[in-house]
């Protein structure tokens, strides 16, 4: 039988199982990295959502007018939420910061004005 | 590994900025050569000669109003364009769904010049802000990828803070060529951030509304939308209007009104003759106009004003169109949009170089080269492509300007496929090199091509022909330069 000198010495062996955890890792952090933004984007685009109705209040007779405004706001706010909801991992102060945006964009437009 | 800031924050930009940069940087290109449609448009019309004055007579705007009236007729919903100095044409335009076409009248005679059919310069215009694929999903996904160049553009920035000021001035580039890259995008990045960051955010504003509508995805929601009258589908009219007054009388009150000696637009409603403020005026984007009835050529009002909220959005508007712009301040945006054309296209080659080594025969990594050739090479040939169709095409071709367009695609798609066969069969570098050949090629005959083509004097007019095909043999030779250093051994 032929023995290959890595299950002789076991020390590739260990290299390589190493190697496989590493990259599971790795797997594993970028999963949850995609899993991340995609729930920050979720959230933002909902922010966005919202602030883009918030705009039919606004008192301007135009509505392009307004859905322009609104259109400025949100080419702002949108990617910087993505941003801070992405980076912010102490406590997921930037998943709650998205979450806290989001519920106050709802309640605003719930409540009546 | 420990997930620090930066390592998150430069995860997303890489990915974020691969994947959207694909497209952007058909964005770019494609609004950098935008900057420059009405000279586009010239030089694809030779025919029209460009020694006219800005000055209209009578006779020529009665004949204006008459093709008016003929289109009219048969449905098509047109308006004039009238002669500035940067386009010193009498043009009757109407909108085909992509772009404002139509004839060009002597501004004197009011004779029409026996112009080829061609898109011109409008074709990369409404590439820039649609791909070609109309208001959804054209211009949707644009100001999604605006969005997205955001985020690639607020993680660059974070990540590189710490040396924002040693990257201006940073060039190594005759340095290990990861480091001469990675040197070169950084400068592109940090000398244009200014440009790229306002445009990709007035980019963004401009259309935001047509990505999240005003209106709620929830049906229980307690506004109900206003019904819609019936309207005609964008450049067509459902009824035809009284014959047009005389406009001469019309055009003079309305340029006192507006203080707008030239370059006006002159709009059409079935019971209105609208006549608007020039682009040309002022970075706002105003649209100031005075309306007249369309029966007797009354005034019927004026709107000179608008309140500071219309006026944020003109300027917006207005800064982002660069229309006021003079010729100096448009090759400024011209080289800011090729600047960020070239940090986009130095970021792709980083993005490979990357990861070449631990990735390079996956399939997914020949994927993306392929990709990157696509865009980076094959893209320009197609521009090219497009003003070589211009040249060679027969003049009284039917449906010309189609055939033109065609043509784009059909090189596009055909050097798409070649590199992506090449790359997903190993020989990426092959791809590379015959796709330089090709546009060097391409770019370096084009002066040539323009004059056997002998279609305009050169001693008249002549600087649009010459800087657009001294433009193309620039293309040429730089795709040459690049396709020399990729032969040399160390290569």
């Amino acid at each position: 039988m032929r023995m290959s000198r890595t299950i002789e010495t076991g020390l590739a062996g260990a290299s390589s199982l190493h190697a496989n955890t590493k990259k599971r890792q790795k797997q594993q952090a970028v999963l949850r990295r995609c899993g991340l933004l995609a729930l920050v984007c979720a959230l933002c685009f909902l922010t966005a959502h919202l602030v883009m109705l918030l705009t039919r209040h606004l008192p301007f007779e135009d509505v392009r007018l307004r859905t322009d405004l609104g259109g400025m706001v949100i080419a702002a706010l949108l990617p910087c939420l993505v941003l801070a909801g992405f980076a912010g991992l102490r406590y997921r102060w930037g998943l709650m910061l998205c979450l806290g945006a989001c519920a106050a964009a709802a309640l605003t437009t719930a409540l009546p004005l | 590994m420990r997930e620090t800031l930066r390592v998150r924050l430069g995860w997303l930009h890489s990915w974020v900025g691969f994947l959207a940069g694909l497209l952007l940087v058909l964005v770019f290109a494609s609004g950098t050569l935008a900057v420059f449609d009405t000279e586009i448009t010239q030089w694809m019309q030779p025919e029209v000669p460009l020694t006219q004055t800005t000055l209209l007579s009578p006779t020529a705007l009665q004949a204006a109003a008459e093709t008016i009236q003929t289109e009219e007729e048969q449905g098509v919903s047109a308006f004039l364009s009238l002669p500035s100095h940067r386009d010193p044409i009498l043009r009757v335009l109407h909108y085909d769904g992509h772009e404002f076409i139509g004839a060009a009248l002597n501004s004197t005679t009011g004779a029409a010049f026996p112009t080829r059919d061609t898109a011109g310069g409008q074709f990369f215009y409404n590439f820039h802000f649609s791909l070609r694929g109309g208001t959804q999903p054209g211009a949707q996904i644009v100001t999604f990828l605006g969005l997205c160049l955001l985020v690639a553009l607020g993680s660059g920035i974070i990540i590189h803070l710490k040396a924002l000021w040693p990257d201006l001035v940073l060039f190594r580039p005759f340095g290990p060529r990861p480091r001469a890259w990675v040197d070169a995008h950084l400068i592109a990045g940090v000398l244009f951030l200014p440009f790229i960051l306002f445009m990709g955010y007035t980019g963004t504003a401009i259309h935001a509304r047509l990505l999240i509508p005003a209106q709620s995805f929830f049906p229980s929601h307690n506004t109900a939308l206003p019904k819609k009258e019936k309207a005609p589908p964008k450049g067509h009219v459902l009824q035809t209007g009284p014959l047009l007054p005389p406009l001469a009388p019309l055009l003079a009150q309305a340029r006192a009104t507006l203080h707008s000696p030239d370059g006006n637009l002159v709009l059409f409603t079935p019971d209105e003759v609208r006549i608007f403020k020039s682009d040309a005026f002022g970075p706002f984007l105003t649209r100031d106009h005075v309306d007249f009835s369309r029966k007797d050529g009354r005034l019927l009002r004026s709107v000179t004003h608008s309140p500071p909220a219309a006026a944020t959005m003109q300027l917006v508007r207005g800064l982002h169109y660069a229309r006021y712009a003079p010729l100096s301040l448009r090759w400024l945006y011209f080289l800011s949009g090729l600047a960020a054309t070239a940090l986009a296209a130095s970021g792709f080659v980083v993005f490979l170089m990357k990861r070449r080594r631990s990735s390079g025969e996956q399939m997914f990594f020949r994927l993306a080269e392929g990709l990157t050739i696509t865009t980076l090479i094959s893209f320009p040939i197609a521009i090219l492509g497009f003003f070589w169709a211009n040249r060679c095409l027969p003049v009284a071709l039917h449906d010309r300007m189609a055939c033109e367009i065609t043509l784009f695609f059909a090189a596009w798609a055909l050097c798409a496929a070649h590199a992506l066969t090449l790359s997903l069969t190993r020989h990426a570098t092959s791809g590379w090199q015959q796709q330089l050949g090709l546009l060097a090629g391409a770019g370096c005959a084009l002066p040539l091509l323009d004059y056997l083509s002998g279609t305009h004097p050169w001693s008249h007019g002549g600087g649009v022909f010459i800087t657009t095909d001294a433009l193309g043999f620039t293309t040429g030779l730089i795709a040459l330069w690049a396709l020399l250093k990729l032969r040399e051994p160390t290569a």
